[in-house]
């Protein structure tokens, strides 16, 4: 506290700032920098703390490590023909700008080159990361680096140069929305630079169904994706984001069919398109999400014939799209020969009781339809429970064991014996994979998946057409441990103070990412067309930029009142204030003393005390500290009798 | 509050000057234009819009700096030829908020005041060496500031139109010197010139001892206690030419003045009398001659 203190009354140096200016600029790039040129840093600081002004040899020793630094940095990547890449470019020029900001730094002569490397080191920092952590970041650091402007220029205490600074930075926020909206853009691409790594995560649909302990509940509140409707949200029923299509059951595991079995899509009726648009994070993965049943995919995707999405190349970074789908449950396509063979196929050697089961029903029922509804009223009938703590099963007969034994798992469980039933009565199905909200996190027409909310459902092939089937929907009890009800997986249920604001924070983060970073020509052209013709939206957007603005002018004016700096002066002011209000000015020049005694004689107001209790506090040379308190009670008392 | 008439007016008597800083920001602004234009960068762009609207904004916060700033000249001391000499300015803030980082260039001089408080007013002393005698101009001063980002030079050309005379450089012989040439006496400057009756209430250091031991009380008798008739400087008698002579006469009558001593000076065209004009009187004839 005291330092704090110290730095906001000390003047500034021109070496100070300029170090604040490098602190400030150099921190994002050591989460980039390689470890060779880290350790040159160090080496920097060490002789920077040591504060000797060094030889010339010092600073060749210097330079030749620096050349070390970047030589063993870049090794193995660089090639001068990989200089055509931008990034190893700008990766070189930054290591040669901190060399020689390091030479010039230790001879502690500023020149102009020194003062305007924070700028370079700003402008090179962009280059490498393109994040709302990042916006936020240099939002911080263009006040930071305008602060320690002012300070050099104000000579002033840093208190001082803070208010100037946050000022400046006020007036300037409506310039710069302004243009952020309105400056005409074009649309290139983002370039990808920087580190996807990290940000490369498990999903909780991997586009298999395992059976076993790997299967599909990942109850993480991760989250997978944040989609952004055009109209309303459409409601939990029609939430299904299709994933992989699963036909084939091998080591416990169902499968979706090979890719070039049947590589294109069907021909999909038209009908009433709901538009949205998915900010995808990186997921390693082919698959993207769209609603049941795609229609608009976005460039470069491509739909196969069981209507799964996929990109040419994994999911590594986030990855934004706009889409379209027919929010409908079925659809109707012919189904290949080798197809329904597939759909129909099951394992003869597992799950007797279950075959028995099946071969009751074919022989009750000859119509897929009366057998249908036999599956269906069967799974009514066995009181299964959705619980996400099943039981264990017997995996060489998973489907006996949960209808049977345990008769409770989740919609794993549920979709794979549900299907495996349905071949075994003769309805081709097959299981989908996906996600499924049940859109409790959502606010407006934001909705957040997470990958608690991956879930399997069951396809029948009925009259010509697939048709989807909830089969979680059977379940007659649903188990404390989930808190999730209509079928989903994972943790939700009852909203907490906690999760609701957990909610708004990514409803803020998304809208930030929607609108500011990636904010593009095609935006643009939105916005401009709805301001265009919406006159509702234009009037909204009119009275928020001028709300906006008379906020900041207020902050601007609180920021222009003077700080009171003197204790006794600031107690008294209110008091000074009242008497000229009351039409009793002091005169110019006139001592206080002869202020208050010509006040008091003339208008009987009692301020000898005042008078006397200022002037011991400001002259007497040890004064107790509750002499201030009597004195501020005082001026209290005063002014309210005045009132 | 910043008042837009206050700025309007101030802006017209502003001169703005362009400093290597507007370079830098030119240049700024075109690298990060490409920057963010070549992959819609939108963080660049906002960087970009912040640098733009910075470099904007600082124009009017500077003007408003340096709005309701007033110097006026409060005095100076005695001002000689080719002598330092100080020169008080006041310079007044009559706006209800600070004025930062001021530089007052006056009379070949520079001055940096951080910080000027808000309805107030500051007394700055200028140190100024005028070269020759004669009338002089106290004006062409200007109040310059780099507030707030440095990017513009804001001047506000001050006219003080305020004459002073600078008197001749004070330079010479000694008023004593002058006094034992025109008596003839010999000796020290510091012996004394004679004696004189006891009156009764002399210091000791004054008794003239050998009369003492006669029998006779009489006192020690100094040449700056010669009576005004005796200290009568003439023009020509002062020096081998105009500038000299000037300077010698000022020599003297400083001396005068210090010691309290009436005197005439006898120019060529009039007498100056002490007795009938002061000092300054005098000395700015001398200096106008």
């Amino acid at each position: 506290m005291r330092y704090l203190k110290h730095l906001l009354s000390s003047k500034p140096t021109p070496l100070r700032t300029l170090d604040i200016a490098y602190i400030t600029t150099l921190l994002p790039l050591l989460f980039f920098i390689k470890l060779p040129m880290l350790f040159f840093l160090l080496l920097v600081l060490l002789l920077l703390l040591i504060g000797k002004k060094p030889t010339a040899v010092t600073l060749f020793a210097v330079a030749m490590t620096g050349t070390a630094a970047i030589f063993f940095s870049l090794y193995g990547s660089f090639s001068f023909a990989g200089l055509s890449r931008l990034k190893l470019f700008v990766e070189l020029m930054i290591y040669l700008l901190l060399i020689a900001i390091a030479l010039q730094r230790l001879t502690k002569e500023v020149n102009f080159y020194l003062k305007i490397s924070p700028l370079l080191l700003l402008a090179t920092t962009l280059f490498f990361f393109y994040s709302l952590p990042m916006l936020i970041y240099v939002m911080a650091e263009v006040f930071i680096l305008i602060t320690m402007l002012v300070w050099q220029v104000m000579q002033s205490d840093l208190d001082r140069s803070l208010r100037v600074a946050s000022k400046l930075y006020i007036a300037s926020l409506p310039i710069v929305i302004l243009f952020f909206i309105f400056f005409p853009r074009i649309s290139f691409e983002h370039a990808s630079y920087g580190f996807k790594g990290d940000l490369v995560h498990r999903s909780g649909h991997d586009g298999l169904m395992h059976l076993d302990s790997n299967a599909l509940l990942v109850p993480s509140q991760r989250i997978v994706m944040e989609v952004g409707f055009k109209e309303k949200i459409p409601s939990a029923d029609h939430l299904y984001f299709r994933g992989s299509v699963l036909y084939q059951k091998t080591d416990r595991i169902w499968r979706p069919l090979n890719a070039s079995l049947h590589p294109s899509a069907p021909d999909l009726p038209k009908g009433e398109m709901t538009g949205y648009k998915v900010t995808l994070y990186p997921t390693n993965k082919r698959w993207i999400y769209l609603l049941d049943t795609p229609l608009l995919l976005p460039e470069k995707a491509r739909m196969d014939f069981h209507l799964q999405s996929t990109m040419p190349e994994p999911i590594k970074e986030t990855f934004l799209y706009n889409a379209g789908s027919l929010l409908q449950s079925s659809y109707r396509t012919p189904l290949p020969a080798t197809l329904e063979k597939i759909a129909l196929g099951y394992d003869h050697r597992s799950d007797p009781r279950t075959q028995v089961l099946a071969n009751d029903i074919r022989s009750r029922f000859n119509e897929p339809h009366q057998r249908f509804e036999a599956v269906r009223s069967f799974f009514r009938a066995q009181q299964l429970t959705y619980t996400l703590k099943p039981g264990a099963f017997d995996l060489n007969n998973s489907t006996d064991s949960f209808l049977f034994d345990q008769k409770e798992g989740y919609c794993v469980h549920f979709a794979a014996a549900f299907a495996t039933l349905s071949r075994m009565v003769g309805i081709p199905s097959r299981i989908v994979t996906g996600y499924r909200p049940d859109g409790s996190d959502s606010i407006g027409n934001y909705l957040i998946v997470r990958e608690s909310d991956a879930h399997a459902w069951v396809e029948v092939y009925l009259d010509g057409e697939w048709r989807r089937v909830e089969s979680t929907a059977f379940a007659s009890s649903i188990e404390s441990d989930t808190d999730q009800t209509g079928g989903t997986d994972g943790a939700g249920g009852e909203q907490t103070r906690w999760k609701q604001l957990n909610l708004y924070l990514h409803y803020i983060k998304y809208q930030i990412d929607t609108w500011i970073l990636e904010y593009s020509s095609l935006s643009q052209k939105k916005l401009f067309s709805y301001l265009k013709t919406d006159t509702l939206f234009l009037i909204k957007f009119i009275s928020s930029f001028l709300l906006l603005l008379a906020l900041l002018i207020l902050a601007l004016y609180l920021l222009s009142q003077s700080k009171c700096r003197d204790k006794i002066q600031c107690t008294l002011k209110p008091l000074l204030d009242a008497l000229e209000k009351q039409g009793l000015p002091r005169h110019s020049g006139e001592s206080l003393n002869h202020y208050f005694s010509r006040i008091e004689q003339a208008e009987q107001i009692p301020l000898t005390a005042i008078n006397r209790l200022y002037h011991q506090l400001r002259y007497q040379k040890a004064v107790r500290p509750e002499i201030l308190r009597i004195f501020q009670e005082e001026v209290r008392s005063v002014k309210k009798s005045l009132k | 509050m910043l008042s837009l008439r206050t700025l309007s007016r101030t802006r017209k008597r502003l001169k703005q000057k362009a400093t290597l800083g507007s370079l830098l920001v030119v240049l700024l602004l075109f690298g990060l234009f490409l920057e963010a234009y070549m992959h819609n960068f939108n963080l660049v762009y906002i960087v970009l819009f912040f640098v733009f609207a910075l470099a904007f904004v600082a124009s009017p916060f500077g003007i408003y700096n340096m709005a309701n700033l007033t110097l006026t000249l409060q005095g100076s001391d005695r001002l000689f030829a080719q002598k330092r000499s100080a020169i008080y300015l006041a310079l007044a803030n009559t706006k209800s908020t600070e004025s930062y980082a001021l530089t007052l260039e006056c009379m070949g001089q520079s001055l940096f005041l951080p910080l000027l408080q808000a309805d107030s007013k500051e007394i700055l002393t200028l140190s100024y060496r005028p070269e020759r005698r004669g009338k002089c101009e106290i004006g062409n001063c200007s109040l310059q500031s780099l507030f707030p980002l440095a990017t513009i030079r804001f001047l506000l050309p001050i006219d003080l139109s305020e004459h002073r005379v600078v008197y001749p450089r004070p330079r010479g012989s000694s008023l004593e010197t002058f006094l034992s040439r025109q008596k003839g006496h010999f000796g020290l400057e510091n012996d004394f010139e004679g004696i004189t009756p006891y009156t009764g209430d002399a210091p000791l250091g004054k008794i003239h001892w050998p009369s003492v031991a006669k029998g006779e009380s009489a006192l020690k008798k100094f040449a700056h206690e010669i009576p005004l008739e005796q200290l009568h400087f003439d023009f020509y008698a002062a020096g081998n030419n105009d500038e000299a002579r000037l300077s010698q006469l000022t020599r003297w009558i400083l001396e005068c003045e210090a010691q309290n001593l009436d005197f005439q000076v006898q120019m060529p065209h009039e007498n100056l009398n002490s007795k009938r004009m002061s000092t300054d009187a005098i000395l700015e004839t001398l200096a106008l001659f």
